[in-house]
């Protein structure tokens, strides 16, 4: 989980990924869309052509609205998608 | 005789032309969430007592200054039959003049089911548009448009895609019927 950063009011975890070229960042983009298909997540993405900051935000069935080891767990794998 | 509008018409596999088929066209209500309620009546008699013939092709804007957004036929549409919310996922495209946004837009809502919500002229020649719908569907589109506009004109600016916007942020997002901007 190396580079996340936990913010409050609201409580999220938020990361910015830099790339050489908007390819790579579309590539990036590309996989992280496929994982949130598949586990049926979807952070907050913003990203223009050479950087994608991604936000990471408590699941709605969390009560009180903090981060979770779940989440935690969730950005974990994001990076996971960077080094493959 | 006329036929009544009825989005959950059976006929899904009638082929409708287009010269019968009108659909009007409302503005987005600021307060709900981005849900357009367009109706779509079969004539065929050709006659239409209130409804106006839209092209096919989607509008940005209208002239009183509110964002529309035109659904496609009910056949492919049929997700929103039993769905009065469509989806509340907003994604958001901002570029560098008005023909890469254009794209952009286009691309959005070939790529998944998303609405068009809003084209904004924000001032110094960025254009901003905007979508709504399932997240999953605004993600894809929000991607799409993306590398769709990044190649045209100057390009992308910035995107960005909001999973669950808080309701405050509603009113916020509608068009300002702004034509041009110094």
């Amino acid at each position: 989980m190396e580079g996340w950063r936990q913010k409050n009011r609201p409580e999220c975890l938020e990361k910015r990924f830099e790339f050489e070229s908007y390819e790579k960042t579309r590539d990036f983009l590309d996989s992280l869309g496929d994982f949130s298909e598949s586990v049926n997540r979807f952070p907050d993405i913003s990203f223009g052509k050479t950087y994608a900051n991604i936000t990471i935000r408590p699941l709605e069935n969390n009560e009180k609205e903090e981060i979770s080891k779940v989440d935690h767990e969730f950005a974990s794998r994001i990076d996971l998608l960077i080094k493959k | 005789m006329t036929n009544s509008s009825n989005r959950r018409s059976k006929s899904s596999n009638k082929i409708v032309k287009s010269k019968d088929q009108v659909v009007d066209v409302t503005p987005l209500n600021s307060t709900t969430q981005s849900k357009t309620s367009s109706k779509i009546q079969s004539s065929s008699t050709g006659k239409a007592s209130n409804t106006k013939s839209i092209a096919s092709s989607k509008n940005l804007s209208n002239a009183s200054g509110g964002a529309v957004s035109i659904k496609p036929p009910i056949e492919k549409n049929k997700d929103f039959e039993s769905n009065s919310n469509p989806g509340i996922a907003l994604g958001m495209i901002e570029t560098r003049g008005l023909v890469p946004a254009i794209e952009a837009a286009d691309a959005m809502t070939k790529a998944a089911e998303v609405n068009l919500i809003a084209k904004e002229l924000v001032g110094g020649g960025y254009v901003t548009v905007m979508v709504r719908g399932e997240t999953g569907a605004v993600n894809a589109s929000v991607r799409a448009g993306a590398d769709a506009c990044e190649r045209v004109g100057d390009g992308l600016v910035a995107a960005h895609i909001i999973a669950r916007p808080h309701v405050e942020v509603e009113p916020v997002l509608k068009g300002s019927g702004a034509k041009r901007r110094s």
